[in-house]
């Protein structure tokens, strides 16, 4: 009979801690998500609620660091008038970028053109994973949270259910940058990199080509037209070209045919002026000077293909 | 499957529920199959070689048990060795072995080629190959019997707790504890779940973070200056600590959990005051295996002094070369081996030197420490590099005036420092009070419960998602 007691008593002692574990996951995630909003600084959730607060520029710019140190919302603002924001980030693939543009969809974004930078290398190395970081956002659209646990594999699913899994690697960021000052009020997203050439180690590596970025890119522009608001590809300059370069270039070209997209050329074999190391910061990013160049090519070919008056 | 993965979450709990709910006798199949099953989660194929390095001692041990005859004792055990060993060599070593007789034969201008095998390592192998090898000798030196049933003795080969990386188990001990019969016990399932649950802690929040910024310095020599290398190899000590013994504390809890207990292969080694100290407190399992099946075979400190030296030297070059087949895993050893001969040659003077200067006892314990863990952080330059013109090139930074700081992710630095911290207190506590885990226990409810949901949410908050294997599973 005592033993009898004695192991109801531990059931009941490890049912208590498991309650207490889901009472207190659910407690923490929920403090977690009302602190999420008042981070607006830093290079994780900040810069995600930046843009998100941005959603309702006219023009949005996706992509990895080669968009958000390319690309100047200021001179696309000055070319046409309208508003830009640049939501690129550095090392994030195509389904950050998706789930991004759907949560900017979702809180009301009424863009007029959706600018996604795409690189040759981006079928090498898709980041997936890192997608992870727009977790805490997965409540706002119910795409996001399909995306964010194919992101999470394996087990996404069942992650998705823990309130503070989504916050792994953020809650430190929340917690430090919580207190941080705003940032500046004239925010557009874009990062400039000053400086001369920096060698940095650039090694050729075997990887298999994913045709699953194809397929988030094509839902990308299938996600944004069905809000009627416009796509432009652009591929930008770099100043070392990977192996995988023209296999990668080949998909863009395939992709731009069959979902009728347009795609802004405007690499050094088009534009020879970016054949000079002057306008790189490293063999894959131009510097401020470099971003300049391009995004005043960016608005004459917009302006030419007529996606933006 | 790896520790720190959801599968690995799933397997566990199921293998100790099938092992508790079928009764004795059939427990060592359950555990057998259950081990083979966890290591053909990495490659099937490589089963067969568990299964060979299995029988081969297995029939060896028996033959030698049996026989009276000297000569053929000895045949059998070199037989039994010579093949556990060459399937090591060739698995493990054959590429190395041929590399370097390539460039030896180069620079003596004979040129031959030795054909390479092309083959994956199996994972554990060195592991698992040096228990079997300890069972064989301890068998023909008479110091345990035989093992007859070879369930069982398969089961001591392949435990899947410490298959992959150990801690080496020695026949004597392990053995007899899958004869015993293990009754469900709410405590030792406590005990094991908090092991696993401050190993994981350690590995994917402290060294998979730390691991971050140690590979993107370690991956590109060249590419920065002393204070990021500097960074780097400091963080490198805590992460292969923390890695390793983080590996070490969930294969002790798990097996815990299955009523059995392995030998414990950490004591707050970067508390070592000196170098011998810092091998009685690292990877205790293999120094000690190494101390008894090569130091004292080989003559050990018998044979006088300058004996003593060359079977320090063997013995690390050795244990160096048992971590990988690269250079630079031999020359760690033989670091370790040269730092060890000159702790040994200059503890007298240093414990003179200390006396005269008639330190608090904890300030001399402090320095000695620190010189301590600075050796160690030395050596560990040579074990992380990738080649020997890395480690040259960092060892060479040490010495340049260029203090520029190095970019350092802010998350990586505050989620490793905040680890460190919490790793450093709860040594601190051990070495004071002897096991943190009794002080905790000692505690009010609401505050243990604290500590262990503490222990939770750290590692789903800042533990690393998409973290590496263990750093010794490549051994």
């Amino acid at each position: 009979m005592k033993r009898r007691i004695l192991k109801h008593r531990r059931l009941l002692f490890a049912g208590a801690f498991l309650a207490g574990a889901l009472v207190i996951d659910q407690g923490l995630g929920f403090l977690l998500q009302k602190a999420l909003p008042r981070v607006k600084v830093g290079q994780t959730v900040g810069q995600v609620n930046v843009a998100l607060d941005h959603a309702g520029a006219d023009v949005l710019i996706f992509g990895s660091s080669r968009a958000q140190h390319h690309i100047m919302p200021a001179v696309l603002t000055d070319e046409f008038g309208c508003s830009a924001f640049n939501a690129g980030c550095d090392g994030q693939g195509i389904l950050y970028h998706r789930i991004l543009a759907r949560l900017a969809i979702a809180r009301g974004s009424n863009a007029r053109l959706f600018i996604l930078n795409v690189d040759p290398s981006d079928f090498y190395k898709p980041e997936f994973p890192r997608a992870l970081v727009l977790a805490p956002y997965l409540e706002e659209d119910p795409l996001a949270r399909e995306l964010v646990a194919r992101a999470a594999e394996p087990y996404g699913e069942l992650k998705t259910h823990c309130r503070t899994w989504r916050f792994n690697s953020i809650a430190l960021p929340i917690a430090l940058r919580m207190f941080a000052s705003n940032p500046e009020p004239a925010c557009d997203g874009f990062v400039p990199f000053s400086g001369d050439y920096r060698e940095v180690e650039f090694r050729h590596t075997k990887a298999d080509f994913h045709e699953e970025v194809v397929q988030q890119q094509r839902q990308f522009i299938a996600d944004a037209r069905s809000h009627g608001i416009a796509v432009a590809l652009v591929v930008g300059p770099r100043f070392r070209r990977d192996p995988h370069y023209a296999k990668g270039l080949d998909a863009i070209a395939r992709l731009a045919r069959e979902e009728d997209v347009c795609v802004l050329y405007l690499d050094d074999r088009r534009y020879p002026v970016f054949c000079n190391k002057a306008y790189y910061r490293d063999h894959a990013h131009l510097n401020a000077e470099g971003a300049m160049i391009l995004t005043h090519l960016i608005a004459s070919e917009l302006r030419e293909r007529k996606l933006l008056p | 499957m790896i520790f720190n993965s959801i599968n690995y979450l799933v397997f566990l709990p199921l293998v100790v529920l099938l092992y508790y709910g079928l009764p004795h006798r059939m427990r060592w199949a359950v555990l057998l199959a259950a081990s083979y099953f966890f290591y053909m989660c990495w490659n099937a194929q490589y089963a067969i070689l568990l299964a060979v390095s299995t029988v081969v001692p297995y029939l060896g041990a028996l033959v030698i048990a049996r026989s009276t005859n000297t000569r053929n004792r000895r045949a059998t055990l070199v037989a039994s060795l010579g093949t556990n060993l060459g399937l090591l060599v060739a698995f493990k070593y054959w590429e190395f072995f041929a590399e370097s007789a390539d460039w030896l034969g180069a620079r003596l201008g004979v040129s031959f080629s030795l054909p390479t095998l092309d083959v994956l390592l199996p994972v554990g192998i060195s592991f698992y190959t040096f228990q079997t090898i300890s069972y064989t000798v301890d068998v023909y030196c008479r110091r345990i019997d035989a093992e007859k049933h070879l369930g069982r003795f398969a089961l001591y080969v392949s435990f899947f707790p410490q298959l992959v990386a150990g801690p080496i188990e020695r026949a004597s001990r392990l053995l007899p504890q899958f004869y015993c019969q293990q009754h469900f016990d709410f405590t030792r399932i406590c005990l094991g779940c908090q092991l696993i649950l401050w190993g994981l802690f350690k590995k994917v929040v402290i060294a998979d973070r730390l691991a971050i910024y140690v590979d993107s310095v370690y991956n590109s020599v060249g590419y920065h200056e002393c204070v990021a290398y500097l960074l780097a190899t400091y963080a490198f000590a805590f992460q292969i600590y923390c890695d390793f013994s983080g590996y070490s504390d969930i294969a002790i809890g798990s097996a815990a959990l299955l009523g059995i207990r392995l030998v414990a292969n950490f004591r707050q080694p970067y508390f070592a005051t000196n170098l011998r100290d810092f091998w009685r407190r690292w990877h205790i399992s293999l120094s000690t295996w190494l101390r008894d099946y090569v130091y004292i075979p080989i003559g050990g400190s018998r044979r006088g002094k300058a004996w003593t030296v060359v079977a320090l030297m063997i013995t690390m070059l050795l244990g160096g070369l048992w971590h990988g087949a690269s250079w630079t895993y031999v020359i760690w050893g033989g670091l370790h081996g040269l730092l060890l001969v000159g702790s040994r040659a200059t503890l007298d003077a240093r414990n003179l030197f200390w006396d005269r200067l008639h330190l608090p006892h904890w300030l001399r314990d402090t320095v000695r420490i620190a010189l301590t863990f600075h050796l160690v952080c030395l050596c560990w330059v040579f074990f992380r590099a990738k080649t020997l013109a890395d480690a040259m090139t960092i060892l060479g930074s040490f010495f340049q005036r260029s203090w520029a700081l190095p970019g350092v992710n802010p998350n990586v630095l505050v989620s490793g420092l905040l680890g460190v911290l919490v790793l450093a207190a709860v040594q601190i506590l051990q070495l004071q009070r002897g096991s943190c885990r009794r002080c905790v226990a000692r505690l009010p409810l609401p505050v243990r419960w604290s500590v262990w949901y503490g222990l939770i949410f750290a590692i789903v908050l800042l533990g690393v998602q998409q973290g590496s294997q263990f750093i010794y599973f490549q051994f």
